[in-house]
């Protein structure tokens, strides 16, 4: 992802009262912006795709929390046996894995392998919680869900459990899955599905083997070998690599054939999802006015104007239509000079045209004006650009100084200034000011502010952003929103992702 | 809380605080552009948000816009020879769309009633696709159009039409895409429809009373 502007809005004048009426005041979300550049300090968090991050995934078995005894885990940590001779239910040899299941994903799943079915069979594979006592099997207590080899039954909860699948012994292999998307837990054998049930547990879960007779011996597979469960290895290079690269999210979602069906499942269905007619067009077309990219828009005009079926502009709501037609030309050429660095001219257009927006804010009550702040910065800045520091040092004395002192204002104001200390600005922490896009910043902030000086404005908001951004900020935060619901698991959204319907292709 | 639900009003929290990426946007839009071949408003795009100017794009751009232009002219033989350079082996895997575009050249023999040519046309080039059955049906409609003397008026008669032929054409130009490895829908279709599935699916678990279904057009009107 390029470090381009991003856009939080940030807690400005937000009405906190539980009414979600977006009443945002322009001044502070674009001071926020203008600031959009500058490095964030330690450990805030960005946006929805920072979530990347490594995570932690089993490896091996722990062996510090097994219960004590019943059981001897090789050298390696990936396999079990237990040398008891069993005699009743609470000297089971469970072992857990070293950390729980990933969570930031659509899918996880491990395996096991039956050496060796000792006096009884009475193997099982399931997920446990932080809790769980070793000595039982899982799926016996609360929080926790097993397979168990000798009855074939599932076990998610209760000493009791439900017919479910086949036993299984020696030489079988059977593996245990969390399904994100589904929330689901699934189990398989010899690579095949056996089944699966709905979780319902929460929390951090991991994964669990247990043996609990004479001799049984089984072996785990976290990965670092090929599964058995259909693996369509895109890349038998990937299959090589030792298992913490694949914490690499990317690789992740190349393992197997069960996660692409799942995903073909979601894209199926939003692919049946109706799309009216010129819903793309329009988007692209308010996007243009909006941000007042006058040339763009002709030529949009022009190249759709004989588009079969015929674009129907009588559907459009019509007054929305003229709101952000308003003032295009101008807003246009006010884009033109900002854009090109010519601060003063476009000042001087904008005390011509829109004088209003350079006086003292009468939105907020306010003794200054945001737009005719950020407009001085970025003559500033300019200033710097082309090396006349001496005119950019009495610029700031004349009309930034004021800021200073004043919250909201005085962070922009020390990072223009500290442009003077740097003999390279461009490499240093403010050098973000000197990016093309801080100048895109600006032009946007005249264009929402000549955009309200509107007399027909209705919806601030509107004015803030197109409807197109409306629709990118409804889709990250509703899927933010669905994630949080299923307990913040499953894959992290990605708006790359999202809106790539190239769903047939290998890690896509 | 206000006293009628609106569209806005069942936005999920934290709709404020989140980041939009610029230049994702600006891909959107133009990605958009590019699907659609809009050659001249995608440089001025390019130029005015200034991004880079995506020298590959415009010459498949051009490509795919000869052929488009070709086909919805009526000149279908030389849409397909333009496909068959610029992506060889499509149509061979895409029989439906290379049938479509065959018929469309009939269509365009009946339509200037060089019947004998038509049918001469048809038994040649579009009866082997006869051999499967899905074909057979199809075929039929456009046989018979031979059998009026004013097709326009047949019950036949959409497939006469520029919005046939322009249905046509979207399927060609995805499939050119995909096979370019492009997304043969646009992002912004994508936008538009996971959008309204995540807020269904939403609404489905917070199962909220006298809240109204998610409804695209609204929450742009609104």
């Amino acid at each position: 992802m390029s470090a381009a502007t991003n856009r939080t809005a940030t807690a400005g004048n937000l009405s906190n009262n539980g009414n979600t009426t977006n009443q945002q005041d322009p001044a502070s979300y674009f001071l926020a912006l203008a600031r959009q550049g500058s490095p964030p300090p330690e450990g805030l968090t960005g946006g929805a795709d920072e979530e990347y991050e490594r995570e932690d995934v089993p490896t091996e078995l722990n062996t510090i929390n097994s219960s004590g005894g019943f059981v001897v885990v090789s050298t390696d940590k990936l396999s079990v046996k237990y040398t008891n001779v069993n005699l009743h239910g609470h000297d089971v040899g469970a072992v857990q894995a070293n950390k729980p299941a990933p969570v930031k994903r659509l899918v996880y799943y491990f395996e096991m392998y039956v050496k060796n079915a000792g006096a009884r069979g009475q193997f099982a594979i399931g997920f446990t919680n932080e809790t769980f006592k070793m000595r039982r099997q899982p799926g016996w207590e609360a929080n926790t869900c097993g397979y168990h080899g000798d009855d074939g039954h599932l076990y998610h909860g209760h000493g009791k459990g439900q017919p479910f699948g086949p036993t299984f012994t020696t030489n079988d292999t059977v593996g245990a899955g969390i399904n994100y998307g589904s929330q689901e837990f699934f189990f398989t054998k010899n690579g095949a599905i056996v089944g699966a049930v709905k979780k319902e547990i929460t929390g951090a879960l991991f994964p669990t083997v247990a043996v609990h007779s004479q001799n049984e011996e089984i072996e785990v597979n976290f990965g670092q070998k090929q599964f058995a469960f259909d693996i369509k290895a895109s890349c038998s290079f990937f299959s090589s690599l030792p298992c913490f690269c694949w914490i690499n999210l990317s690789v992740c979602m190349m393992t197997f054939e069960y996660e692409r069906l799942e995903r073909m499942k979601q894209h199926l269905r939003i692919d049946k999802t109706p799309l009216s007619p010129n819903a793309s067009y329009k988007l692209v077309r308010s996007y243009l006015l909006h941000y007042g990219y006058e040339e763009t828009l002709n030529s949009f005009e022009l190249a759709t104007k004989n588009t079969v079926p015929p674009i129907s502009m009588s559907q459009e709501n019509g007054s929305d239509v003229q709101d952000i037609m308003y003032a295009l030309n101008q807003r246009r050429e006010l884009r033109q000079l900002i854009r090109n660095g010519e601060i003063d001219a476009a000042i001087n257009k904008i005390r011509q045209w829109f004088p209003q927006i350079l006086e003292p804010d009468y939105l907020l009550q306010d003794d200054k004006s945001a737009t005719c702040f950020l407009l001085h910065c970025q003559k500033f800045i300019e200033l710097v650009r082309v090396g006349e520091l001496e005119e950019a040092v009495n610029y700031g004395r004349m009309e930034l100084a004021k800021f200073f002192e004043l919250p909201g204002y005085n962070d922009l104001v020390q990072d223009c200034v500290a442009l003077l200390a740097y003999e390279e600005p461009l490499q240093s922490a403010v050098g973000y000011l000197l990016e093309g896009t801080q100048r895109e910043t600006v032009a946007d902030t005249v264009n929402a502010m000549v955009l309200l000086t509107n007399p027909n404005v209705k919806d601030l908001q509107g004015c803030l952003q197109s409807y197109l951004e409306r629709v990118v900020r409804q889709l990250t935060v509703c899927c933010l929103e669905k994630r949080s619901l299923s307990g913040n698991q499953g894959e992290c959204f990605s708006l790359r992702r999202a809106l790539n319907s190239n769903y047939n292709a290998k890690g896509s | 809380m206000t006293s009628s639900p609106s569209a806005m009003d069942v936005d999920p929290p934290n709709y404020d605080h989140v980041t939009i990426n610029d230049s994702d946007v600006h891909s959107i839009v133009l990605s958009y552009l590019v699907h659609n071949c809009y050659r001249e408003t995608v440089e001025s795009f390019a130029a005015s948000t200034g991004m880079n100017q995506p020298a590959d794009y415009l010459d498949g751009i051009e490509k795919r816009k000869k052929i488009f232009e070709c086909a919805l002219e009526g000149n279908a033989l030389k849409a397909i020879d333009l496909t068959e350079q610029l992506a060889p082996d499509l149509l061979e895997s895409n029989k439906d769309l290379h049938f479509d575009l065959l018929s469309l050249h009939f269509v365009e023999l009946v339509c200037s009633r060089k019947c004998n040519e038509a049918l001469e046309f048809a038994q040649t080039k579009l009866t082997p696709f006869g051999k499967m059955q899905k074909y057979v049906e199809k075929l039929e409609d456009f046989m018979a159009l031979l059998a009026y003397e004013e097709p326009e008026k047949s019950p036949m008669f959409h497939l006469l039409s520029l919005e046939h032929r322009q249905q046509v054409v979207d399927s060609l130009n995805q499939a050119i895409l995909a096979q370019a490895k492009l997304p043969s829908h646009t992002p912004m279709e994508r936008l538009i429809q996971q959008t309204a599935v995540v807020r269904q699916l939403l609404n489905q678990d917070h199962a909220k009373d006298g809240h109204p279904p998610f409804a695209l057009k609204d929450f742009l009107n609104g």
